[in-house]
């Protein structure tokens, strides 16, 4: 028990080490894993934001130099001339909200398209020179900060001087419209993503807000409090025009969320502004989830065909188990009933064995028993002193049992041939009553010298049976002279027949000494009451009983005994009738 | 020859009076006349006596006449309780025994002579058609002096009981 008892705890001890180590290496597998797929969704992000950036630049740059070469090409012609080139810009290149053209004055004289341009807006009366003033000044390209447009939203305007040698001609002002720049290439970005993309410019001013278009032209850095000190941060390093990834601690209404900011600036001429793709921590788990739920699924269906597999291997094992056991049972079955058999017929074998060596031993005595009165008799008639009445009576008893061992002899014969069915009977109709008086024919010497009285008491007519005659002759003779045998002096030996349910019955009657009724069935057995002096002294062989049930059953017919102790037995015996 | 406290009285009278009759002796010693007759035979006979134990006649028969012939008294029994009683009776000087006899086996008999002190020292020699060494075993063993089997040398038979009788002589 105890043996027991410590054996559980180690292996408990040892099953909770084996889960601590394989759940410690899940937890620091899962570390790496987040930190390499961290590492690849920035890179990702940083690279999304990067080209969002690039393509931005690229397209106002084209832009302006689309206009920069009218300008420089154009700078001597006509302004009627001039013009008719912007439709062909505008149409060619798309993307411009309008392009104008405004004269040394500062006032729009044409646009196009038309319905968009204010035409007779003057610059110098609204007070919004200055973009103008430093273009014609420095006779350089100058990029004002987007600007609300009069049709809504924000636009970028481009001012590029034209200059006919030193001749100031004006300005053409190129307005592109933030939302075109941001509809082609910020607000893709996040189709079917969850996060969100904006742009400031390097003042922290909105240009795109993906999340909140509301806010789009005000500034961040206005807009954010004290304790989103973290995106603020971020938010000066764009405006310095820095590029990386960060991630802040983003504070909503309800709940407390980690956001990644990836960034990367736009730089257009003198311009610098900032693109930013913003996305949730979790999206990264997300991520991560999303690779495991794939793995998992992976893995489950690996284990389930796994499983499936061995289940079915298990079951078709345990179905042949079954199928062997149930063959090994009946198997099993036979042999043990075979082996019952085998055990019952050996048996029967020692009995057959034992009864065959009792015979051959008593056989060999009732021979020796004759041979030993014989050689002594023979000895003695050779002594030189034996007298005349000696020698009578040796050679007596010589004859005698010559006679005797004769008689066993040919009943020993007798027998044999009824037990191994070698008997031949020849079938005839038979009437019994000569038969019957056959018999007492031969035994009536016997019976008078005994001084027993022979009874005959037949039927008048008697039904004949189907037998062998001389068989049947000598079962009755045998069971007469084993009736006078047993019966003394002055006795008396009745022999009836009769019919009965279609049988004919013999009965042999006397009132001998009779048999114990326990032995009425063995009387029957060879050399039966062997011992008994009555035996030796009729002279019999102990077989003619044997014999005489071996013919009636040969017959099938039924022969039995029935006995009073002291006043006498019945040999009585049933043969069918015989029918045609 | 063994005599019993009967045979020995028998013998004083006779001495003391040659002439008394069986009558008288067989009313002072409370027997009858017919036993003081058979003592008196027997006593009077010196010749060694031996009984033959056997259920067949025509075994018996010859034996007995050869060993008459050999001068020998002998005496017959037909069965185990007959041979018991005529050892009692006759007080044997040897017994032939055979050992198939009927009511009371030959092995029985010769065990039942050997545990009875009076009788045990009369020696027996077993006569049978059993030739198995078991069974000559078995009569050695519950006290037989000898074993014979049947059928026999009747010369060889003789010198047997002679050789047993020379070797339990008194």
């Amino acid at each position: 028990m105890k043996i027991n008892r410590d054996n559980r705890v180690v292996i408990l001890v040892i099953c909770i080490i084996l889960i601590c180590i394989v759940a410690s290496l899940g937890f620091k597998t899962h570390g790496e894993v987040e930190e390499i797929v961290q590492e690849q969704f920035n890179e990702q992000q940083l690279l999304l934001a990067r080209q969002a950036a690039l393509g931005i630049a690229g397209f106002a740059d084209e832009r302006v130099t689309s206009i920069e070469i009218l300008a420089r090409d154009r700078s001597s012609d006509e302004i009627t001339n001039l013009t008719p080139c912007f439709k062909t810009i505008y149409e060619e290149t798309s993307g411009f909200y309008s392009i104008e053209f405004i004269d040394t004055n500062g006032v729009v004289v044409y646009g196009y398209p038309e319905y968009l341009a204010p035409i007779g807006y003057d610059l110098y009366a609204e007070n919004r020179s200055s973009a103008f003033d430093s273009a014609r000044d420095l006779r350089k390209t100058k990029i004002s900060s987007p600007t609300p447009l009069f049709g809504g939203g924000l636009g970028s305007f481009i001012w590029v001087p034209v200059y006919e040698g030193e001749n100031f001609r004006g300005v053409i002002l190129g307005i592109i419209q933030m939302s075109t720049i941001t509809e082609r290439f910020l607000a893709p970005i996040m189709q079917n993503r969850t996060g969100y993309v904006y742009m400031i410019d390097s003042k922290g001013l909105s240009l795109y807000d993906g999340a909140r278009s509301e806010v789009i032209g005000e500034n961040y850095i206005k807009m954010l409090g004290e304790n989103q000190s973290g995106w603020r941060d971020i938010i000066e390093k764009q405006m310095n025009g820095s590029e990386g990834t960060a991630v802040y601690l983003k504070e909503g209404d309800e709940s407390k969320s980690e956001q990644i900011v990836a960034f990367a600036p736009v730089r257009w001429r003198n311009k610098i502004w900032s693109v930013a793709i913003s996305v949730p921590v979790s999206e990264v788990d997300n991520l991560i989830r999303s690779v495991y739920a794939k793995q998992m699924i992976f893995l489950g269906t690996v284990i389930a065909i796994i499983l499936c597999g061995s289940l079915g291997l298990i079951v078709m094992f345990s179905r042949w188990n079954k199928t062997l056991e149930a063959e090994v049972q009946s198997k099993t079955g036979d042999m043990i009933r075979m082996n019952k058999e085998l055990v019952l017929a050996n048996e029967r074998l020692k009995e057959l064995d034992k009864l065959k060596s009792d015979f051959v031993s008593m056989v060999s005595h009732e021979l020796k028993t004759p041979l030993t009165a014989m050689r002594t008799s023979a000895q003695v008639l050779g002594l030189a002193d034996a007298g005349k009445e000696t020698k009578r009576e040796m050679l007596d008893i010589i004859l005698r049992n010559i006679d005797r061992q004769t008689n066993l002899v040919n009943d020993l014969l007798d027998l044999s041939r009824i037990e191994s069915g070698r008997m031949e009977l020849k079938f005839e109709r038979l009437s019994l009553d000569s038969l019957i008086a056959d018999s007492i024919e031969s035994v009536k010497q016997a019976a008078s010298v005994e001084g027993i009285k022979l009874d005959v008491e037949l039927p008048e007519s008697l039904a004949s049976v189907k037998g062998d005659r001389e068989k049947l002759t000598q079962v009755v003779i045998n069971l007469l002279n084993n009736a006078i045998k047993f019966t003394p002096r002055s006795g008396e030996i009745i022999i009836k027949a009769r019919e009965l349910n279609g049988q004919v019955e013999v009965k042999v009657s006397d009132t001998g000494i009779g048999i114990p009724t326990e032995d009425l069935d063995s009387v029957f057995n060879k050399f039966y009451q062997v011992d008994s002096t009555l035996t030796r002294e009729a002279g019999g062989t102990g077989l003619g009983l044997a014999i005489c049930k071996g013919i009636i059953e040969a017959h099938r017919g039924r022969i039995w005994a029935e006995s009073e102790l002291g006043k006498g037995s019945t040999f009585i015996f049933r043969l069918e009738k015989w029918s045609d | 020859m063994k005599l019993d406290d009967n045979d020995r009285k028998i013998v004083e009278m006779l001495q003391k009076d040659a002439t008394i009759s069986y009558g008288a002796i067989a009313e002072q010693l409370g027997i009858t006349e017919s036993e003081v007759d058979g003592r008196i035979r027997r006593l009077s006979d010196t010749r060694t006596k031996i009984l033959i134990v056997d259920d067949e006649l025509d075994t018996l028969l010859p034996l007995k006449r050869a060993l008459e012939m050999e001068d020998f008294n002998v005496v017959e029994a037909q069965d185990g309780v007959e041979a018991l009683e005529k050892v009692r009776a006759e007080i044997p000087d040897l017994v032939l025994l055979d050992l198939m006899l009927p009511k009371i086996n030959g092995f029985e008999v010769c065990q039942r002579l050997k545990q009875d002190e009076a009788t045990s020292y009369i020696p027996i020699i077993m006569l049978t058609a059993k030739g198995e060494t078991s069974d000559k075993i078995e009569g050695i063993e519950i006290g037989a002096d000898d074993y014979v089997t049947k059928p026999f040398n009747l010369d060889e038979l003789k010198a047997r009981v002679k050789a047993v009788l020379r070797r339990t002589a008194p």
